[in-house]
C-alpha cells in the first residue's frame, strides 16, 4: 500500500540504516549518532502521514502508520539506549551499583568494627587510670 | 616497674595511633555535604535529561481523541450479526485505545532511573563513611573510585548533548507544518481561481482578502515555529547547565576526596571556597559561559591525575584496540550554542 509523498524519502533514509548494518564495520558512537539522527527525521514524517490519513479517513492506512510510527519510536528509544551504554552513563551490567554495595559492605563492617574498638578504648583509658 | 613502663609505652603508641588516624569528623563532613550536593544536583540534570529525550508525538486534545477514535471505531466494525465483532471485547478495547497517547515509560527512561539510583548510592556511601573513625580513608579511596566514575559519566553526558542534542518538540512542530500546508493550499487553490477570467469583481476582492489573511496566518505560524526553537533550545541549555553544575561538584568530590588524608581542614575549607566560587559562576545560569565553564572543568580534570588515569583505564575498558586519548575523551565540539540565550 503506498503511504504518501513522505514514502520514498523515508525508504531512502531508512536504506542508508541498512546500508551501515550490512557493513562489516563493528557499530560505533559514529554510526549510533547518524542513526538516531535519521530515525529523529523519520519519525516527525510519520506523524504527520499518521494525521492526514486520520483526517481523509483511510482508515487502513492509519492502522498501518501506527504500527509504523510505533516501531520508529521504539528504535529511537533503542539507538539512544545505545548511544548511552557506548560513551558509559548507562552501565552494561549495573556493575557501577554492584561495586558501590560492596563498598558499602565493607563500611557496614568496619562501623561495627569501630563499635568494638571505642569499647576496648574505653576499657584502655579506664586500665590507664588504674596503672597511674 | 618494666612491666609497667612497657604498658604506658603501649598506651601512648595507641593513643598516638588514634590521634593521628582520627580527629577528622569535620572533614568527613565536608566530604558528606559534597557528595550529598553532587548527587542531588546529577540527579536533577538526569531529570532534565529524561525530559529532553522524552518522544512526544503531536499533542492533541481529548475531545480530538475521542472524535478519531468514534470516527474510526464505527468505520472499521461493520454492522455484522454472525459473529458480531462486539463480542471480543480485547480487541474492541485495542481500537479505543489506540489513539490514546503512550504514556508508559520508554528503555531509555528506565535506564536513566537506574542511573540516578548510582548517584544516591554514591551520596550514601559518603554518609555513611562519616560513622567510621579509623578505617575512613580507605574506605574513602574505594569510594572515591565510584564518584570518579559518576562525575565522568556527567561530563560525557553533556558532551554528548552539545554535540548531538535531541529534537523533544519535533510533534509540536508536526501541527506547525500541517498548518503551513492547508494555509499554502488554500493559498493556491485562491490564486487559480483569482487567475480565471470569468470571475466577479466582488468574488476577486474577497479573494484579495482572504489571500492577505493566509499570508498573516503564515507568518504567525512562522513566528510560532521561532519561538518553538528558542523554547527547545531553552530545554536543551537547561539541562547542559545542570549537567555542567553537577560535574563541577564531582571535580571538587574528587579533589577533597584525596586531600582527606594529606592535609588539614584548613586547606579543604578553602578549597571548598574555591569551589563555591565555581559553583556560583554555574548557578547564574549565564549560558554564554557554558563552553569557557566546561573548557574550565576539563582543565581541572586534566590537573586530576586520578581522573586521567580513570579516563585511560575507561577507554581501555571500552576499546581495547583503539588509541584513543584522553584528550579526545574529553574535547567537545558543540553544535548546539546557548550563547544567545543572555542569562539572568
Amino acid at each position: 500500500m503506498p503511504l504518501t509523498a513522505a514514502d520514498d524519502d523515508i525508504k531512502a533514509i531508512l536504506s542508508e540504516i541498512v546500508a551501515d548494518l550490512n557493513s562489516s564495520q563493528e557499530i560505533n558512537l559514529g554510526m549510533l549518532n547518524n542513526w538516531e539522527d535519521k530515525l529523529e527525521e523519520i519519525l516527525p514524517m510519520f506523524w504527520f502521514d499518521l494525521r492526514q490519513a486520520k483526517k481523509s479517513e483511510n482508515w487502513a492506512l492509519v492502522s498501518e502508520l501506527r504500527t509504523a510510527t510505533k516501531e520508529c519510536q521504539a528504535t529511537l528509544n533503542q539507538v539512544r539506549v545505545a548511544i548511552f551504554q557506548q560513551i558509559g552513563v548507562i552501565s552494561v551490567d549495573n556493575s557501577e551499583i554492584t561495586q558501590m554495595n560492596r563498598i558499602r559492605q565493607e563500611i557496614q563492617q568496619a562501623i561495627k568494627r569501630e563499635i568494638v574498638l571505642k569499647g576496648m578504648i574505653r576499657l584502655i583509658a579506664f586500665l590507664r587510670i588504674l596503672i597511674l | 616497674m618494666k612491666t609497667l613502663n612497657l604498658s604506658r609505652f603501649i598506651l601512648c603508641s595507641l593513643a598516638l595511633g588514634v590521634t593521628l588516624s582520627s580527629c577528622t569528623p569535620e572533614k568527613r563532613a565536608v566530604l558528606k555535604t559534597t557528595a550529598v550536593g553532587f548527587a542531588d544536583q546529577a540527579i536533577t540534570a538526569l531529570d532534565l535529561t529524561q525530559t529532553i529525550y522524552q518522544i512526544e508525538a503531536p499533542k492533541q486534545t481529548s475531545a480530538e481523541i475521542i472524535e478519531e477514535t468514534v470516527k474510526e471505531v464505527i468505520a472499521i466494525t461493520p454492522p455484522s450479526n454472525d459473529p458480531s465483532p462486539w463480542r471480543n471485547v480485547q480487541e474492541v478495547e485495542k481500537l479505543i485505545l489506540a489513539n490514546q497517547p503512550d504514556t508508559s515509560p520508554s528503555e531509555l527512561q528506565k535506564q536513566l532511573d537506574i542511573v540516578k539510583e548510582e548517584y544516591r548510592t554514591a551520596a550514601l556511601l559518603y554518609t555513611e563513611v562519616e560513622k567510621v573513625d579509623y578505617e575512613s580513608k580507605k574506605l574513602i579511596d574505594d569510594a572515591k573510585v565510584s564518584a570518579r566514575r559518576l562525575t565522568l559519566k556527567m561530563y560525557r553526558l553533556g558532551k554528548l548533548i552539545l554535540e548531538n542534542s535531541p529534537r523533544p518538540l519535533d510533534g509540536q512542530r508536526v501541527i506547525l507544518s500541517e498548518k503551513l500546508e492547508e494555509l499554502d493550499i488554500e493559498y493556491h487553490k485562491l490564486e487559480k481561481e483569482a487567475n480565471n477570467s470569468n470571475i466577479s469583481l466582488s468574488r476577486k476582492a474577497e479573494i484579495d482578502k482572504r489571500k492577505g489573511e493566509i499570508q498573516q496566518e503564515f507568518a504567525q505560524t512562522i513566528e510560532a515555529w521561532l519561538v518553538l526553537n528558542q523554547n527547545e533550545k531553552k530545554m536543551l541549555c537547561d539541562a547542559v547547565f545542570q549537567i555542567q553544575k553537577a560535574t563541577a561538584t564531582g571535580v571538587t568530590l574528587s579533589k577533597l576526596s584525596d586531600d582527606y588524608g594529606k592535609v588539614d581542614i584548613d586547606i579543604i575549607f578553602r578549597r571548598l571556597n574555591e569551589v563555591v566560587g565555581i559553583a556560583s559562576t554555574v548557578t547564574g545560569k549565564n549560558y554564554s559561559s557554558i563552553n569557557a565553564n566546561f573548557e574550565k572543568i576539563k582543565t581541572d580534570i586534566n590537573n586530576d591525575q586520578a581522573l586521567k588515569e580513570l579516563i585511560s583505564e575507561i577507554l581501555r575498558e571500552s576499546s581495547p584496540n583503539s588509541s584513543a586519548q584522553p584528550d579526545q575523551f574529553l574535547t567537545i565540539k558543540p553544535k548546539l550554542d546557548c550563547s544567545h540565550l543572555g542569562g539572568n
